[in-house]
């Protein structure tokens, strides 16, 4: 932290000294600046909603078509050409651009109403179904890319290009970690049951120009749960302990002589990771959860790796005060076969969500969590490779992202997409909306939460990004 | 007696200069003070994009900022009454209150203190300090403390600054420090005794011209520029197969090695293929530009992502070479420094003449322009195999293993006239008026002509007196040397940078520099032997409270090694480490399961023996999943530009100096080594300590590992089998005759020592 600690403290004192609730991030930081400073900005902050976030990462682009925005007079248009003047002059990729035409592939499949809301989902989502009244539909979401890497990327991180911290980094940045013994940002990644998914990237949860402590850690399926978390064989708990104690008293020596606090601080780091060699395993280890609970998740959560086990997981840091949980789900890119390929990813996914959003809320935990749900963009109305095989393409202007819990309005749908589900028709939200309104929730002013980098001070936002007002609670 | 609005403004300004009777000492600088305030502040409305302007008001260009516009002048030298300026920053009245009160970023008090002073004691402006060309001024005046002008410059400020130079340290301390800086790895024991022995006076200096000629030094300053050249062994997109890049290590390699001249060096690498006669070396330079990655996910739009290619290859060159942040360019106006969006693309016009695709679907190895490595060689060899009596598959085997040796490697090569446009908002579907290839007007003077080419903007860059190449390189390698730049903002010495801890040193060295002919070696060995470098590196209270983070070098330099340097430094205590200088990278230990959990395509299939204990620098780095113990030393993954590394202090360090499995086998090895060094276990470990330290240990230090080892020995006499599971860990297998409780108890020390703070930092 040599060279780091001043940035941070600068910006601390312009950003958010704001709430005592933040914990030990902000506690420390408090104590180290000069308080005078920070008054005039504390006051003009607001109390956060959220105290922590869990964020489900649907990678590869869900089809908003077919689970969440409902256009049944589709059915009469279709294999016809989806009309020019719906289909304006931007740009589709090359997987379908080369295509002779672009004939409207309605959804085959049902939409039911659920909840005292009456929301409309697909028949693929009855669990979720069942949690409608909890969640708000933002069917007005738009990107900017069209690519998975770039999209995806920007959707973690503001910027399409890598080298920007995940929003992840920037929560621990700002609010600092609520447990001495866990990171304040972990991520989990499942794989979809299908396989051949689209890959993930570690920038996708790096702490780009931010102090690397701030990258996120990655809570492992198979081997160490944390990378080198496992004394190796031969080494038990008490000689780690033993040879840890050697390790101290050497520093401390060294410390005497030289002063530097660096040094000290290398002690308390040691410690602490000799305390999530014990709280990690601790997490991971789920033969404390009764059956009614492990039924919420549904039959893959035995299946450690599972989206199902990884949302359970999420529930366990959650109650851990885990600041930021980011979960990765791929398998969403239905270029072909999509009607036996959706079916397939909601199988595995939706049954877990919502078991984890039950499962928050008779624990009183989706008071001040926030849930998060959706992809990187949504999928087009029209059919790549029409016929048996369909699929659909790539489709950045419009999408259906859920939210749920942490001061969000439960059964809300926010914003409408025209006839084709192509373009926005109500209320659009920007990819930097919903960044900000998620910083929002947490109690952080978006345009404040800076970082000086290259002699400029950058945000998650950029120069963009406007709080949605309308799904908060 | 009712004043109006503005009158009462007037007076309470007037009033407010009365009461804040503090004046500032010393005349206001605009460069040091008031620059940063309008940088930071003001210009995002009234600077230099004029697309963002309001109101037509520059407050970065005295003529528009002292000029009447309606009746109004925001700036009138000298009359605080007559400045507009002043009564909108002093405004009561929300309405005409500047910066707007919705903007995050009001004025302090105290900035409005300068800004009133500034405008008092005349406005005047100054060019930043970094775009005129430095001048060398005489050294001031100092003691006999010095060992060379740097010291000077030093010992002036913290003189200024109510503190003084700690004494040299030790010659132990000081030849580790400069080891690791020049060379990447510590000094092995012999060679240290050989120069402790040593009683001539300049025996440091033997030991730095010793390091100097090492090819260790290549490595080590190979690994730097890496970072910035965003050097990678893969294509850095969706399945991100490998790349064949390596050949350009090898160039960088030897450039450093043979000390080849900082211009040449700028020059080769953005424009070798264009001088005349181009020797194979020279073009293989240019891989440089073209180490970027490569979009290969399916349904990529070519003419998007060979968009963003160009714009890499002019915003790595803006940030290494210029330390400027032109990207800011790429969508309007730079809005600090002056640099226009036109400027950007005619940059980019210079980069936008090669042959090739955006988007190549899988890309594995390298994609054109390229060129074969070592041509010749690879003719001869490859008619070698082709003429032998052998079978056919033999044969195949022997011209695959031919195409490894002697890839082709990505260069430049200018073979399309295409036009280049400015792109309205960076995009590459939105092209706006055309343009010539061209340079920045604001720095230096430029060459005449048309049709200017890459070579001109090298030739441009390295003429003697641009204001920023050699400023930006002196204060990169400062920085590698003390741990912070004299810009701590190393990345970018535009208007927007924080202001030089010693600026008369920075520019006396950038001078010195050029004038000795960009010579790194010299330059290296000019701050190494400085006997600000020189000292000790011990924090008393009067230089932790009044030089915390030892700007003013109240201390030597204390820095937490690089991750590189770690795991090297762990491979040559245990002995295990091999020395080949360049060639191909290799696969070394990670975690199970790396690249399933992130579904990237291929079987992880590790390199054994000899490839897997190398220099780290030799480590492939696939850019998606880089090597996670790496990352966690905070090196960046490599799919971008960076010229600065964080310095951060984790849990997760502790957790992989601790258990990954290169630790552990190398605190085996290094327990090996001192159980073959003669003697008792106290001089067993006592040798030990010092192999790695450098230095012996106090009888307080020998206590503890010495009780360390006899608790633990008695824990695995009683259970040997966990000392063979320990034992076990690695792929270089264990001396078989020695007894394994006892090396197993020695390996848990060596794995303590490896694990020391000290070895952490240097």
């Amino acid at each position: 932290m040599r060279q780091d600690n001043v940035p941070i403290l600068e910006m601390s004192r312009r950003a958010f000294l704001h709430s005592s609730a933040h914990g030990l991030g902000l506690a420390a930081l408090g104590s180290l600046l000069n308080s005078g400073q920070t008054s005039a900005m504390a006051s003009s902050q607001h109390a956060p909603s959220a105290k922590r976030v869990i964020s489900l990462f649907q990678s590869g682009g869900p089809s908003q078509i077919d689970l969440f925005d409902p256009k049944p007079n589709l059915q009469q248009e279709r294999g016809k050409e989806l009309p020019a003047s719906i289909r304006g002059n931007q740009r589709i990729t090359t997987m379908t651009s080369k295509q002779e035409a672009l004939p409207i592939l309605p959804s085959t499949y049902q939409f039911v109403k659920n909840g005292q809301s009456g929301i409309d989902m697909s028949e693929l989502l009855p669990h979720l179904g069942r949690v409608a009244d909890e969640l708000c539909l933002i069917r007005s979401m738009h990107t900017e890319a069209i690519n998975h890497d770039p999209a995806i990327t920007f959707f973690q991180t503001g910027f399409p290009l890598a080298g920007r911290p995940a929003i992840g980094s920037w929560a621990s940045y700002g609010l600092g970690t609520l447990n001495a013994n866990l990171p304040a940002y972990l991520v989990l990644t499942s794989r979809s049951t299908a396989g051949g998914a689209q890959p993930l990237y570690s920038r996708l949860w790096n702490a780009g120009f931010l102090p690397t402590e701030h990258s996120g850690v990655k809570l492992r399926n198979t081997g160490d749960p944390v990378y080198y978390l496992a004394d190796p064989p031969g080494i038990d708990r008490a000689m780690r302990r033993d040879i840890l104690n050697d390790i101290a008293a050497l520093n401390r020596a060294q410390h005497a002589v030289i002063g530097d606090p660096e040094i000290e601080s290398r002690i308390t780091q040691y410690e602490m990771a000799f305390r999530m060699q014990a709280s990690v395993p601790e997490l991971a280890d789920i033969s404390d959860e009764p059956e009614s609970v492990l039924k919420l998740y549904g039959p893959n959560v035995r299946k450690p790796g599972s989206f199902a086990r990884n949302c359970l997981l999420a529930r366990r840091l959650a109650e851990r005060d885990v600041r930021f949980v980011q979960l990765f789900h791929m398998g969403w890119d239905q270029h072909s076969k999509l009607t036996e390929a959706l079916a397939r990813q909601c199988l595995d996914t939706e049954q877990p969500t919502a078991g984890l959003i039950q499962d928050l809320k008779q624990r009183g935990l989706l008071d001040d969590t926030l849930v998060v749900w959706g992809g990187e963009f949504g999928r087009t109305v029209y059919a790549q490779d029409p016929g048996e095989k369909a699929g659909r393409d790539h489709h950045p202007r419009c999408f259906t992202q859920l939210m749920c819990g942490g001061g969000v309005k439960g059964g809300h749908v926010h914003g409408a997409t025209d006839d084709f589900c192509y373009n926005i028709t109500e209320s659009p939200v920007h990819v930097h909306d919903l960044n900000a309104t998620i910083m929002h929730l947490l109690g952080i002013d978006h345009k404040r939460l800076t970082y000086r980098f290259q002699g400029r001070d950058y945000r998650l936002t950029d120069v963009h990004g406007d709080v949605v007002n309308g799904i908060l609670g | 007696m009712i004043l109006s609005g503005k009158m009462a403004q007037r007076w309470w300004i007037i009033l407010w200069s009365a009461c804040s009777a503090t004046l500032l000492p010393g005349e206001i600088s605009y460069n040091k003070e008031v620059l940063p305030i309008l940088a930071s502040k003001c210009f995002a409305c009234h600077g230099a994009d004029a697309a963002k302007r309001e109101a037509g008001l520059r407050l970065d260009n005295p003529k528009v900022a002292y000029a009447e516009r309606d009746g109004v002048r925001a700036i009138v030298p000298g009359d605080l009454e007559g400045s507009a300026l002043v009564a909108r920053i002093f405004a009561k009245n929300d309405d005409e209150l500047m910066p707007p009160q919705e903007e995050k970023n009001a004025l302090t008090p105290q900035e409005k203190r300068i800004l009133h002073q500034w405008i008092t004691e005349g406005a005047r402006y100054e060019k930043h300090w970094a775009f005129t060309a430095p001048s060398k001024s005489a050294p001031p005046k100092g003691s006999l403390w010095g060992r060379n002008p740097i010291d000077l410059f030093i010992e002036a400020r913290l003189l200024a600054e109510g503190l003084k130079p700690q004494q040299r340290a030790t010659t132990v301390k000081r030849l580790r420090r400069v080891s690791m800086d020049l060379s990447g790895l510590p000094p092995n024991i012999k060679e240290l005794d050989s120069f402790l022995d040593d009683s001539s006076p300049n025996v440091y200096e033997q030991f730095v011209d010793r390091l100097l000629a090492s090819p260790r030094y290549g490595e080590r300053m190979a690994t730097w520029w890496l970072d910035s050249a965003r050097y990678g062994d893969s294509h850095g997109y969706d399945n991100d197969l490998e790349n064949a890049q390596w050949p350009w290590r090898n160039w960088v390699l030897e450039a450093f090695n043979s000390n080849m001249p900082y211009d040449r060096f700028t020059m080769e690498q953005l424009a070798g293929d264009l001088l005349p006669n181009a020797r194979h070396d020279q073009i293989l330079a240019t891989g440089f530009n073209r180490n970027h990655r490569i979009q290969t996910e399916g349904g990529a739009i070519d003419e998007e992502w060979r968009t963003e290619y160009v714009i890499d290859r002019v915003e790595t060159m803006g940030t290494v070479f210029l330390g400027l942040t032109l990207s800011c360019a790429r969508c309007h106006d730079h809005k600090y420094d002056p640099v226009s969006q036109k400027e950007f693309y005619q940059l980019f016009a210079l980069f936008n003449r090669l042959d090739e695709k955006g988007f190549i679907n899988n890309l594995r190895g390298s994609a054109k322009p390229r060129m074969r490595y070592q041509a010749t060689r690879f003719e001869a060899e490859r008619k070698g195999i082709e003429t032998q009596a052998i079978d056919n598959n033999t044969k195949e085997r022997a011209l695959a293993a031919l195409e490894q040796r002697y890839p082709h490697v990505m260069i430049m090569r200018d073979e399309i006239p295409r036009q280049t446009f400015v792109l309205n908002r960076g995009q590459y579907d939105y092209p706006g008026t055309a343009v010539e290839p061209g340079l920045p007007t604001s720095f230096s003077p430029r060459p005449e002509g048309s049709h200017l080419t890459r070579l001109d903007l090298a030739n441009w860059l390295v003429n003697d007196d641009h204001p920023l190449v050699a400023r930006v390189v002196v204060n990169r390698l400062w920085e590698q040397l003390f741990g912070t730049g004299i810009v701590k903002s190393s990345e970018n010495l535009g208007v927007q940078a924080d202001w030089p801890s010693h600026p008369a040193l920075l520019d006396w060295l950038a001078v010195d520099f050029v004038e000795s002919r960009w010579n790194m070696k010299r330059l290296l060995r000019q701050l190494v032997t400085s006997a600000t470098y020189q000292q000790r590196a011990v924090y008393d209270a009067v230089s932790l409270e009044r030089d915390p983070n030892n700007r003013w070098l109240s201390r030597g330099p204390r820095v937490r090694l690089q991750a590189e340097m770690i795991r090297d430094q762990a491979l040559f205590v245990s002995g295990m480490l091999v020395e080949e200088l360049g060639g191909s990278s290799a696969w070394v230990y990670q975690p199970d399961g790396l690249w399933e959990e992130v579904e990237k395509r291929g079987t992880f299939v590790q390199d054994h023996g000899r490839k897997l204990y190398r220099r780290s620098l030799y480590s492939r780095i696939r850019r998606t999943v880089a090597p996670p113990s790496m990352l966690l030393f905070d090196m960046p993954s490599r799919e971008q530009c960076q010229v600065k590394r964080a310095s951060t202090n984790t849990p997760l360090q502790a957790l992989a100096l601790m258990n990954e499995v290169t630790y552990v086998e190398a605190a085996k090895k290094f327990a090996e080594r001192m159980r073959r060094h003669e003697g008792s276990a106290r001089e067993r470990i006592t040798w030990g300590f010092r192999q790695a330290t450098s230095r012996y240990a106090t009888s307080k230090e020998m206590t503890i590992l010495l009780d360390g080892y006899e608790r633990r020995l008695k824990r695995y006499r009683e259970d040997p089998g966990s000392a063979s599971k320990l034992l076990d860990q690695g792929e270089a297998p264990m001396v078989t005759d020695l007894p394994k409780p006892e090396m197993a108890a020695l390996t848990t020390v060596a794995s303590a020592i490896l694990n020391l703070d000290e070895l952490m930092n240097r």
